[in-house]
């Protein structure tokens, strides 16, 4: 599984950079993007994102 | 490679205030912003009082949407109360997008250097200096004596600079706003309405916005934000239901820190501003006057650093003494008043605007209004007799 995020739906608050305790997220300027790498799937973010624009997923979907 | 006394990273209120205060001292200051444009996308309800503006601002006409009389605060079950702001204490609804790019503006004829679409990526600390990583349409680094984080709620300047920043779920709202068209208010007064099924752990908030417009928002409390009930869900819910015949013409979302004060917001040759340094009002949400006041103070601090040529974390301190002298303290407080305030369930909120609709609204003011609806409870009485209002 991976966390990822629907760039349609996300707003761009940066709620999920600022709860992130693995610093995974990043914001630039509209883009949010995940770190794999850094990310343990805790679903945090996922769960509190105010537009439902983060999913986990397969990673072979990708 | 580009050479600077400071750089501000981050074109938000703080930011600029900052950015100005130092280069009207004569110092190299660049100013950056990730954005295309200072000020857009707005991430703001736009309330602001007045006191604020007129300490750090020439008010102009074309900041202002609508200046503000009192506030209408409602409960669940329908009561009502009404608070009449005094001459001191009138409050502006703002056009963000104008004035947070006014006050960059700003900054850049002080003599700062102002930039969009720049991104701090990356810092690098050296002896005496810091090597700063830009992405904008090109990648290029900078170097620079002392840096301000301006860099607000997602920023991870402080983090690059060593200082934990990370917000707990019970420490963040997500707010969402909408601006309405055809909406019938009064546009003299803001409304403010709590309940758990509204907007659990925050508030439902009517701004008017002149003609027949209005910032109709709310904030969710992370913590009690679920993927299904989210701030999307409540803000439909409402608007459906109290306006069904509006149409929305911008949508704004964002997070607002309701978290404590930073323990510190400096270090050696660098300070932390604004929401980046958790410095809006936990209760309320409030940030711009905050901002304003810490992005002045932080500016005066480094200036006076770089006059004497003393960028060491002791010199610092003091910037962390004056910012909880003025605002932080007092966020500090509120801290306490919000985890109080959330754990009322829709009856206690009935019963505090019933006793609060039974003051004069000329006397009722947010120090009375707390009183009131606090009065058995001992520790925040206590506390709100040593707040600053
Ligand atoms: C929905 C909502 C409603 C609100 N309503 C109100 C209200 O009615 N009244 C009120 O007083 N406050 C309100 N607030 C809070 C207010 O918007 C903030 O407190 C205020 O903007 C803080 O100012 P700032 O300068 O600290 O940060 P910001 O205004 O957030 O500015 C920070 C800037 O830094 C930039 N940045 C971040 N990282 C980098 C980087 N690495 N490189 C370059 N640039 C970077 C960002 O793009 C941003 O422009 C609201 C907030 C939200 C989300
Ligand atoms: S919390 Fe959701 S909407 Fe906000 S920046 Fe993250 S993914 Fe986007
Ligand atoms: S799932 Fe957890 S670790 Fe991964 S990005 Fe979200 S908050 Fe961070």
């Amino acid at each position: 599984m991976a966390v990822n995020v629907d760039v349609n739906k996300c707003c761009y608050c940066g709620g999920c950079v600022s709860i992130c305790k693995y610093d995974a997220i990043t914001l630039k300027e509209t883009v949010l993007t995940i770190d794999n790498n850094k990310c343990i799937e805790c679903n945090l973010c996922v769960e509190v994102c105010p537009a439902g624009a983060l999913f986990t997923a397969e990673k072979e979907e990708i | 490679m580009e050479k600077y006394d400071t750089v501000v990273i981050g074109g938000g209120p703080a930011g600029s205030i900052a950015a100005r205060t130092i280069a009207e001292k004569g110092f190299k200051v660049l100013l950056l912003e990730k954005r295309q444009e200072f000020g857009r996308p707005v991430r703001c309800a736009e309330g602001v009082s007045k006191k604020w503006l007129e300490k750090y601002t020439d008010i102009k006409d074309k900041w202002i949407s609508r200046p503000i009389k009192g506030a209408i605060l409602k409960s669940p079950g329908g009561k009502k109360a009404l608070m009449q702001y005094n001459e001191s204490d009138r409050g502006y609804i703002l056009d963000r997008s104008v004035f947070d790019f006014d006050l960059a503006v700003e900054a850049s004829e002080s003599g700062a250097t102002v930039r969009t679409k720049n991104r701090v990526e990356r810092i690098e600390r050296n002896k005496d200096s810091f090597k700063i990583y830009i992405e904008g349409f090109n990648k290029y680094i900078v170097e620079s004596k002392t840096i301000i984080a301006a860099d607000g709620v997602e920023g991870k300047i402080p983090r690059m600079l060593g200082i934990n920043t990370i917000l707990d779920p019970g420490d963040i709202e997500f707010g969402l706003n909408y601006q309405l068209e055809g909406v019938d208010i009064n546009q003299d007064y803001i409304e403010m309405i709590g309940g758990n099924e509204l907007a659990p752990g925050g508030y439902v908030w009517i701004f008017p916005k002149g003609e027949h417009s209005a910032n109709v928002g709310l904030g969710v409390l992370a913590s009690r934000s679920t993927k299904e009930k989210n701030a999307k869900y409540f803000l439909d819910k409402f608007v459906s239901k109290r306006f069904p015949e509006a149409s929305i013409s911008k949508v704004v979302a964002g997070a607002v820190t309701v978290a404590k004060p930073l323990k510190k917001m400096y270090g050696n040759s660098f300070l932390i501003v604004g929401d980046s340094a958790r410095l809006s009002n936990p209760l309320t949400g409030a940030g711009i006057g905050n901002a304003l006041e810490s992005g002045a103070l932080a500016g005066e601090t480094i200036s006076k650093a770089l006059e004497k040529n003393d960028f060491s974390e002791n010199n610092f301190k003091e910037y962390q003494k004056k910012v909880m002298k003025s605002v932080g303290n007092t966020s500090k407080k509120f801290y306490h008043i919000k985890e109080a305030f959330i754990k009322f369930s829709d009856k206690d909120i009935d019963d505090m605007i019933t006793l609060l609709s039974q003051v004069d609204p000329e006397k009722l003011n947010l120090k009375k209004l707390l009183t009131i609806t606090f009065k058995n409870n001992k520790e925040i009485i206590s506390l709100l007799k040593k707040i600053v209002f």
